[in-house]
């Protein structure tokens, strides 16, 4: 344990420890995770601004989700089951606003996509087609698309649906009743609904989904939070077919033929990889987001499509914290066929909770937030933010791939060669999570890694690390302290949490 | 046999143990202790030889005994184990500390001295062999029970069978067998002699037991904390190792004589180590109830069973009996029937105080209690489970009683029950005299003739000091405390292989069945003991800090509940019984809190009366208690704590002080705490108001229980005071989310809500708890709010037009399911905390429509209307569309649109009115029927359409006919309903029919092959 002397102030020797690069690897141990407020919300402020949009006058606007429609207007979905389409979102001066109300009386909509001048929101018992047909700007067609999943009227009973994929069809994630069992049809699946309005139930395991979205490839991404069976908040792929963590729902594999047969259960106290190769079914998570380090309330995601409008990060995803009011960046790669990856503090300091994430037409990520029932780090009790890039870019590590023998960094900015060229200025450790019934878990499996080489390529932004004793199934986290970029700044986040699964040529172990 | 052992071979010896230990481990692999925390093993005495000693003995006791883990995983068929049990030593003797994930096994043995120390204290020699202060500090004994009142709450049989073989009787049991080296016969005598001194005069036998109690006593059992100490309440539960057994309890103590233990264990027990749980009265009968399940008892009441079929209370006199016989308790069930019979019971009960009693009796059919020949209480009649009650004088004594009872069809039931003069409210069984003629019961009935003799009971009295029962009991005779006769051997001068630590004890050593591994640790604990007797400074510190609490918390198995060090913390196997209301906070809020700093964090008076009285402050979530163990047992525990724990004070001068007055400090604070900023009250409550998320602990107590230093460093960083909470880090890393608040500046921050709960419940009342109304109001056209509304169901649509009308449709079972006036609905449940929940109407004149299908194809009349959510029987939602109103007068409206596979249903509701004269606002429905665009085949019959089901549907005649299809129908004689097919149809004519004991409205909708549909106006 840490401990602060009591006879100094407590914050002044806070600083002080900030300050000493030797026990940064210590910041990690205490699980406060990336600062994440005005001190280094400031920093990120250089590369990123965070811009509050004034919202509409005596109105709840507890954001659920965001979608951007053909002629500009920004269409904001409320939990109070409004919808409100703002114009004026891209312009320099958020001031100039403008906001009008298209839809009222939804429930509490967490999915936003449009097509062929209709909007889709995803409410908690449907999928709506909502159509202006009296051209009043208004609302007035309220068309069920698909309601085949049921709700008993529990709160947590959530439902998030994603844009529309390639073939046309809406993918809806539905949380467990009270976020812990399965009382009602479906609870606990993955459904996408066609373009027929047929629903295909797609996949079972969802505990409490906090977002849904695409990566570049269109394969379809949700994030699930920390409970039972998810040792912590992670991203998880949903392949077709596959069951993706909590068994609480797979009853329902009776009333979806498409699925095959109901997998075989998960062993509680087990581990992801463990029970990864013993049920061929079972698709672990493809990011975790370590408790407190990263967050603890994963939620939105947005995949970066601007074409570099936003800055170096072009179609990696960012996903929101809804308690630590963040934005977080996560790289995947596929080993195996299996997406695994890591991720990166990217932006701190949101209004609110950050729930709904989507970028505009012009390259900003506009995140949405509310904290009513989950308290957030921001102190509004909802908020609308745009984050920018100022064009500046910021030195951070921009990927980490998995190699058989280590990983291999690409920074965001060239390196100093010196720096980034020395093992010792990083450090690694791993620790995996419980994959177990009960609620959560501790890090456990705790081991150090040993860096032995770090490799500095010609081009100044990649850096090949040799590492020894990887841990396949354990997060690698990773401080990179020590680097310097080649203007002599120190890493804006120098952690990285890199979760991996399989090691590249290294068949899963079956115990 | 001191061996001298190098590091590196320990080292070995540690990772053998540990790999032996990690085959027997149980599923639980997680790891509860963080690594980084260490144990200051053998704190005084050092890395000495005393060390390596216990470790050899943990290896020596491993290979002959296994680990803890091993005992309780051992095969039940074996040979029982009669040794004393004590949970520390069981749990931790031979085991290792710290994280076996970790990559690197750094684990270290336990400190396996002081567990020696744990057993000698635990039975309690230093009773016999006199110690000194210092090692007595060192040992804690304890204290055996108090004899003196033992005969009012021990029956005699068992005291008889457990003085004959403690161990057999009671297993695990730490009283030494006194009597096991006498011959058989003089041990019966012996015992039989100890028997008659102890016992009373006016034995102790078993009342009634509720039954209706005996389930709940489960529940409350395993739900209190019970179970962290003994074995699950279950028939056939598994015997754990580290619980202390019940399986004898109910041969020991009687129903009332075990509550009144549970209730107050330490009268009988100072040493406390049985906890006082600070039960409900309620609560300490249910669970006595539990272990008294299976008792028989003598018959209590004669009883004739009549048969015949009555809607009153025959006059069961005239009758002649079926059967005739005697029963224990009004047990309706010794009727061979389930219908059509009577039964007279006949009893007496015995009233202890004169005074007033009331009377309850609760029947299923009709029921009568008289008392002396009277009836008292009546509750006669065809009915469902009811209850009458009366009040009645009655004096002390006997008094007869007769309980009638009949019963036609359907459930059957009866219970009575008194209350008065100090009884709580009870059954009335519990007042009942045996009956004199009965071979029920046996047991009871021959604990009822036990009698106490005299001579016996001298001989008793006589072995009682002898045999040196009087060294540990106390046993008081007046003022005076019956003294031992032999005085041993000191404790330090004892030869630890002989006496009682010897291979084959006899007497006059006390027997404590001692296996060989508990032999080895009390004799390496005396030998240890001793060494350190020759350096007082040693002694003194076993006997205080760290040591004593460690000492302390083994012998009061604080270690079952909470985690201190790498000490403690819920065994895996008795993991899944601390149970939580509030699955959401996740371990937080069903396992005891850590122990870990606890003298840092709680306030001097807090942690004072939490040792002494116990505590019930996470009661919102957590369903285990903090027991009251009292000041003298575990009082010590808190100067050590503090001693251990608590950082010095920050100098006067390194508080930040605040510029702005104090009322603007706590204002700051309240803002804070509330739901525009911080949002404390999202999870935790405040006051009487609960929080609006999970309800964690209550604000309003943190300056009772916390100390302000420690909570201004635990919210600057509460992942370092509780690793793994959810409680979030408001000030990660000194910043803060608030710059314009008290200058931006964290510590102040901090201080100013510390300072704002410095008034507890006074406070007032932070942002964002008390709910207030949102009247959702329609202004220009209709307005609708889909939610959980009560009355229309998980996948409700309201609709509320500016004229104060309102409906609610059902998107489950495609029907308008209320129809009210006035305000429409408050939807603060919902978008206020995370809306759990259903909300009705807010507004008056509430009519509600049948849940189920609105339409069916019946094949006649006659069919039932099918039951089920529409949904789920081919129905669809397909949406709805909003009329507003416009300037070209079309009134405003919904339609809402759903198909049954081969209908298309259309069904708009409009605040309008049929008539235009008419000038009252009503809602009119036009319902509009075609067959699907792609439709499946036609079910058979004929397509009718539910409008209402009521107890009485009557149609008015105006025009001279009743007939037509035009026409309007008076509901239940208050309100109306007039239908008209829409222009161009021409269906069939409504139908009024019964449906159970109601009626139903049905509107034919033609052939099923045809556009059809109907206008309805709904007046009320």
């Amino acid at each position: 344990m840490n401990s602060i002397p009591a006879t100094t102030s407590l914050f002044q020797s806070m600083k002080r420890f900030l300050a000493g690069g030797i026990l940064a690897i210590g910041l990690a141990s205490l699980g406060l995770g990336w600062a994440n407020t005005a001190a280094i919300a400031a920093d990120e402020a250089t590369y990123y601004t965070l811009e509050a949009v004034p919202l509409p006058k005596d109105v709840v606007l507890e954001v659920g989700a965001l979608e951007f429609l053909p002629d500009g207007k920004l269409a904001v979905s409320t939990r109070r089951g409004e919808i409100w389409f703002a114009s004026g979102t891209e312009d320099q001066d958020l001031s100039k606003t403008q906001w009008k109300r298209f839809a009222e009386g939804l429930h509490e909509v967490l999915g936003l996509a449009w097509k062929d001048n209709s909007l889709y929101a995803t409410q908690r018992g449907e999928l709506s087609r909502l159509r202006d047909l009296n051209g009043d700007g208004v609302a007035d067609e309220f068309e069920t698309i698909n309601d085949s999943w049921h709700i008993n009227g529990d709160y947590h009973e959530y439902a998030f649906g994603s844009k529309f994929d390639k073939e046309g069809n809406i993918w809806v994630v539905l949380c467990l009743t009270g976020s812990f069992s399965s009382e009602v049809k479906f609870r606990g699946w993955c459904v996408r609904i066609g373009p027929d309005g047929v629903a295909v139930p797609t996949c079972s395991g969802i505990r409490s989904p906090g977002g849904i979205g695409a990566n570049v490839e269109g394969d379809m991404f949700y994030t699930d939070n920390q409970g039972p069976w998810n040792g912590t908040c992670a991203l998880k792929h949903l392949p077709p077919g596959k069951f993706v963590g909590h068994p609480g729902g797979n009853k329902w594999y009776e009333n979806a033929p498409n699925m095959g047969p109901k997998p075989q259960d998960p062993l509680s106290g087990s581990r992801f990889m463990t029970e990864a190769a013993k049920i061929p079914e079972y698709e672990p998570p493809a990011i975790l987001f370590p408790y407190q380090k990263m967050g603890q309330s994963a939620s939105g995601i947005a995949c970066d499509l601007t074409g570099g409008k936003f800055g170096p990060y072009q179609e990696q995803l960012f996903v929101g914290d809804q308690t630590h009011s963040t934005v977080m960046r996560c790289f995947l790669e596929k080993i195996d066929g299996h997406y695994q990856g890591a991720c990166f503090p990217f932006r701190s300091g949101t209004g609110s909770g950050s729930l709904a994430l989507q970028f505009s037409p012009q390259g900003d990520l506009f995140v949405g937030g509310t904290n009513r029932g989950w308290g957030s780090r921001g102190p509004k009790p909802f908020a609308l933010d745009r984050i920018h890039w100022t064009g500046k870019t910021p030195f951070d590590i921009h990927k980490m791939e998995v190699q058989p023998d280590g990983f291999l960094l690409t920074f965001a900015k060239p390196v100093d060669p010196n720096s980034a060229g020395n093992p010792e200025s990083y450090k690694m450790t791993s620790y995996t999570f419980i994959y177990q019934s009960s609620y959560g878990s501790p890090e456990v499996d705790h081991a150090t890694q040993k860096i032995t080489r770090a490799e500095v390529a010609a081009d100044g932004l990649k850096v090949k690390l040799t590492i020894e004793n990887l841990q396949p199934g354990s997060v690698h986290e990773l401080h990179s302290d020590g680097v310097k970029s080649a203007d002599g700044e120190p890493l804006l986040h120098p952690e990285a949490y890199y979760t991996l699964n399989r090691l590249p040529g290294q068949p899963l172990a079956t115990k | 046999m001191f061996v001298t052992r190098s590091l590196p071979e320990m080292r070995v010896i540690i990772k053998e143990l540990s790999r032996r230990r990690q085959m027997f481990r149980s599923s639980r692999s997680a790891a509860r202790i963080p690594p980084a925390v260490k144990p200051m093993l053998h704190a005084s005495i050092g890395f000495s030889l005393l060390h390596l000693f216990a470790l050899c003995g943990a290896i020596a006791s491993f290979q002959m005994h296994g680990t803890s883990a091993m005992v309780a995983a051992a095969d039940p068929a074996t040979t029982p184990d009669l040794s004393p049990r004590v949970a520390g030593f069981e749990r931790y003797h031979g085991a290792l500390l710290g994280d076996a994930t970790d990559e690197e096994d750094d684990r270290q043995p336990v400190d396996e001295l002081a567990l020696g120390r744990l057993l000698a204290g635990e039975l309690n020699c230093s009773a016999c062999h006199a110690a000194s202060g210092e090692w007595k500090a060192a040992l804690l004994p304890k204290q055996a029970p108090r004899l003196t009142q033992v005969a009012q709450r021990v029956r005699p049989d068992w005291l008889l069978k457990y003085l004959k073989d403690p161990h057999a009787a009671k297993p695990g049991t730490t009283m030494p067998h006194l009597l096991g080296s006498l011959s058989e016969t003089d041990r019966e005598a012996a015992a039989l002699a100890l028997t008659h001194f102890l016992a009373s005069k006016s034995p102790i036998t078993n009342n009634f037991v509720d039954r209706g109690l005996v389930n709940r006593g489960v529940n409350t059992f395993s739900k209190v904390g019970c179970v962290a100490c003994h074995n699950l309440p279950q028939e056939n539960a598994v015997d754990w190792k580290t619980s202390v057994s019940l399986s004898h309890v109910s041969e020991k103590y009687t129903v009332e004589s075990l509550s009144r233990f549970i209730k107050d264990p330490h009268e009988a027990r100072p040493a406390a180590r049985m906890p006082n749980l600070n039960l409900k009265d309620e609560e300490v009968r249910e669970i006595a109830a539990w272990f008294f399940r299976d008792i028989t008892l003598p018959s209590n009441l004669k009883f004739d069973y009549f048969e015949g079929t009555w809607s009153n209370l025959p006059d069961f006199a005239a009758l002649k009996p079926v059967q005739q016989g005697e029963t224990s308790g009004f047990d309706v069930e010794l009727a061979p029937r389930n219908s059509n019979y009577g039964i007279v019971f006949h009893g007496t009960i015995k009233v202890p105080t004169s005074g007033e009693y009331q009377f309850w009796i609760t029947s299923d059919d009709g029921s009568r209690l008289k008392i002396d020949g009277q009836t008292v209480v009546t509750m006669d009649g065809i009915h469902p489970a009811q209850t009458s009650n009366a009040k009645r004088k009655l004096e002390a004594g006997e008094h007869p009683i007769a309980v009638e009872f009949f019963q036609q069809g359907g459930g059957a039931e009866l219970r009575v029950e008194v209350q008065g003069h100090k009884l709580s409210r009870r059954a009335l069984e519990s007042l009942l005299v045996p009956l004199p003629s009965t071979n029920k019961g046996a047991t009871e009935q021959a604990a009822q003739l036990f009698e106490v003799e005299d001579n016996l009971a001298a001989k008793g009295r006589e072995l009682f000091t002898s045999l040196n029962c009087a060294a540990c009991h106390e046993y008081k005779i007046g003022d005076e405390t019956l003294k031992p006769a032999q005085q041993a051997k000191t404790l330090a001068s004892l030869d630890l292989l002989k006496g009682c630590l010897s291979e084959n004890v006899t007497g006059p050593s006390a027997n404590y069945r001692l296996r060989k591994d508990q032999q080895t640790a009390i004799q390496q604990a005396l030998t240890a003991l001793k060494e350190a007797a020759a350096s007082p400074d040693a002694l003194a510190a076993l006997g205080s800090g760290k040591s004593k609490i460690h000492q302390t918390m083994l012998a009061f198995n604080c270690y079952a509940c909470h985690q201190r060090g790498e000490y403690g913390g819920a065994e895996a196997i008795r993991d899944a019984a601390f149970e939580t209301t509030m699955k959401e906070m996740g371990d937080e809020g069903r396992l005891p809190p850590s122990l870990n700093g606890v003298g840092d964090k709680l306030r001097d008076d807090w942690l004072q009366k939490l040792l002494n009285e116990g505590a019930n402050t996470r009661q919102n979530y957590m369903l285990t208690r903090m027991p009251r163990y009292g000041t003298n047992a575990i009082g010590h525990l808190k100067d050590h704590f503090i001693a251990s724990d608590r950082r010095p004070e920050p100098a006067p001068d390194s508080i930040p002080q605040f510029t702005e007055p104090e009322y603007r400090v706590k204002a700051a604070g309240r803002h804070m705490v509330g739901g525009n900023s911080l949002s404390c009250i999202k999870c935790h409550d405040f006051g009487q108001y609960p929080s609006i998320g999970i309800r964690a602990i209550n604000l309003a107590s943190m300056h009772s229980r916390l100390r302000e230093d420690w909570f201004v460093r635990y919210l600057a960083n509460p992942q370092e005071y509780r690793p793994g909470t959810r409680m979030p880090a408001a000030w990660p890393f000194g910043t803060t989310s608030l710059p314009d608040l008290l200058g931006g500046k964290p510590d102040l921050q901090i201080r100013a809500v510390w300072l704002y709960l410095q008034d507890g419940e006074k406070a007032a009342v932070p942002a964002g708890l008390v709910r207030e109304p949102i009247e959702l109001v329609a202004t220009t056209g209709p307005l609708v709010y889909r939610n959980f509304i009560e009355g229309a169901g998980s996948r409700g649509i309201g609709v509320a037009f500016p004229e104060h009308v309102n409906f609610a449709w059902d998107a489950n079972d495609m029907r308008l399911a209320m129809i009210w006036h006035g305000a429409f609905i408050d939807a603060s449940r919902h978008w206020g905390g995370r809306g759990q929940g259903f909300t009705g109407p807010s507004g008056d004149d509430v009519l509600s429509f049948p849940a189920g299908r609105p339409i069916a194809f019946l094949k006649d009349t006659n069919e039932a209307w099918p039951e089920g959510l529409a949904r789920e029987q081919g129905f669809r939602f397909q949406g709805y569309s909003v009329t507003p109103a416009t300037s070209s007068g079309s009134p405003q409206s919904t339609t809402f649109r759903f198909t049954t596979g081969s209908l298309e249903v259309s069904d708009e509701i409009a605040a309008k009115k049929m008539d235009p004269n008419d000038p009252t606002i009503d809602l009119t429905r036009t319902l509009s029927i075609k067959p699907a665009a792609s439709k499946g085949t036609s079910p058979e019959g004929t397509p009718l359409f539910r409008l209402l089901k009521a107890k009485k549907i009557e149609r008015e005649v105006t025009s001279g006919t009743s007939q037509g299809s035009t026409g309007t129908f008076l509901i239940d004689g208050l309100w109306k309903i007039t239908i008209r097919p829409l222009d161009g149809v021409n269906p069939a004519d409504p139908l009024i029919r019964a449906s159970g004991d109601q009626q139903e409205l049905l509107l034919p909708l033609g052939d099923g092959k045809s556009a059809t549909g109907w206008q309805i106006q709904y007046i009320w």
